[in-house]
């Protein structure tokens, strides 16, 4: 009986939006905690993993988003979207993290060298594109991460939210803090600076 | 339209987020422009290649077990300095008001304190006292006062505190450095300080630390007179 009405427990928490289940956690519930953690903490580890480049620390940082959430929850509105809320304090965690990197220069990061170098990119050279029927999946994939590595941070992270995570151009600049203007902007010129680097990989057929 | 004016709304384009105006004239120009057309194209592609071929990284197995032994631990659920700087601030921060109050008094203790806010507030010392012009207290009380020099007066203004007091007319009335107030002294010190000075005491002239010549009245007889230093009756002339 007890592992039934658990069950119900369970579905009842699966159907529920975000909002809802924070609604929950915000009222003490664990499980609703719990149901939260397991929804986004892939999203969340992907994005601050786009963000530094390092694994172990973007899931520190992960963790740490998750804790956020945990000791602010009394803070939430129901009006606002939990998954801008949750995604503005991973962006905000990973850019202080960028910050204290550049501030001690003894971790190598290609996002830190950039803020440092004022957000002009990093001049590393191109790699030699291949043919497409040379590379394999999980090369494009490398070419695909590449490519976001390499573009300035302000607009990596512009398109990461809008073409990876999915979210709309108002949460975009509800979590960057930056206009509507300006976001469709950067991820415009974000997209056509991924087509340059990419472009020999494309699978379009010339028209 | 042109190239460079297109460039910037093909991703608005592809997604269906530009006016019809906008649209015609896009379309019109991809028509004529072979360059623009297939930039297009290959920035369809990009958007497809990157949401379908982007790595993802998965999480540690004990990923949830840590963010769980945190909170139990308590050890997660330590506020940052952040987090007590914005507890502290948050009311705050919604009474402007407030804040534009707090930074105003902020600015007047830093000028209070800084060498440079007292040498603006306090005059220098006193160097000199003399003994033929009329009291100050009494011509102070009636003159106006305005400017950063106010506080000054309302201080001298206040009934004597008494020995230990650090105002400088004590010091005044030590100093041996004789001095008057020329027709150059700025007039509005020299009006907060000893009020409208009869036009006779102008015209003494120091002889030295002891004596001055008094001119007198217009029609009289100059006279040598020693200099008063008694607390009575001096007259603080600040340079």
């Amino acid at each position: 009986m007890p592992s039934e009405l658990r069950l119900v427990k369970k579905l009842e928490l699966a159907e529920l939006t975000d909002e809802d289940v924070m609604e929950r956690c915000a009222l003490g519930s664990e499980t609703a905690f719990r149901a939260l953690v397991q929804r986004y903490r892939s999203r969340i580890m992907n994005l601050v993993c786009r963000f530094i480049n390092d694994r172990d620390r973007a899931e520190e940082i992960s963790q740490e988003v998750f804790l956020r959430v945990y000791r602010n929850r009394e803070r939430y509105r129901k009006s606002g979207k939990f998954s801008t809320w949750i995604f503005t304090i991973a962006v905000n965690l990973t850019k202080n993290e960028i910050r204290s990197r550049v501030r001690h220069k003894g971790t190598f990061s290609l996002d830190a060298m950039e803020e440092d170098s004022g957000g002009q990119g990093l001049a590393f050279p191109d790699l030699k594109p291949l043919p497409d029927e040379d590379l394999n999946r999980s090369e494009i994939r490398r070419r695909v991460a590449e490519a976001l590595e390499k573009i300035p941070a302000r607009y990596r992270e512009a398109v990461v939210l809008r073409d990876i995570e999915g979210l709309s151009y108002e949460e975009v600049g509800e979590i960057l803090r930056i206009p509507g203007g300006t976001v469709r902007s950067r991820i415009n010129r974000a997209r056509l600076m991924l087509k340059d680097r990419l472009k020999p990989h494309l699978n379009v057929e010339d028209a | 339209m042109n190239c460079r004016s297109a460039e910037p709304l093909f991703s608005s384009y592809i997604e269906d987020e530009i006016s019809q105006e906008e649209r015609r004239n896009l379309e019109a120009h991809f028509m004529g422009c072979r360059r623009c057309s297939v930039a297009l194209r290959d920035l369809r592609a990009t958007m497809t290649l990157v949401q379908r071929e982007v790595p993802l990284v998965s999480t540690s197995a004990h990923f949830e077990e840590d963010v769980y032994a945190k909170i139990r631990s308590g050890e997660g659920l330590r506020p940052s300095a952040w987090e007590l700087v914005r507890e502290l601030l948050l009311p705050i921060r919604l009474r402007p008001a407030v804040m534009a109050g707090l930074g105003v008094s902020a600015v007047a203790v830093a000028l209070t304190f800084s060498p440079v806010g007292q040498s603006l507030l306090r005059p220098a010392a006193p160097l000199m006292t003399a003994s033929k012009a009329p009291s100050p207290q009494a011509d102070v009380a009636t003159q106006p006062v305005t400017g950063v020099l106010a506080p000054v007066v309302a201080e001298r203004n206040a009934p004597d505190p008494g020995p230990g007091d650090l105002t400088p007319a004590p010091r005044a009335r030590q100093s041996s450095v004789v001095a008057s107030a020329g027709s150059s002294a700025p007039a509005a010190r020299d009006s907060i300080v000893d009020g409208p000075a009869p036009l006779r005491r102008y015209n003494d002239e120091i002889i030295n630390d002891q004596f001055y010549l008094d001119r007198g009245a217009p029609g009289q007889d100059p006279n040598i007179q020693p200099v008063n230093t008694s607390q009575d009756d001096g007259v603080y002339i600040i340079f």
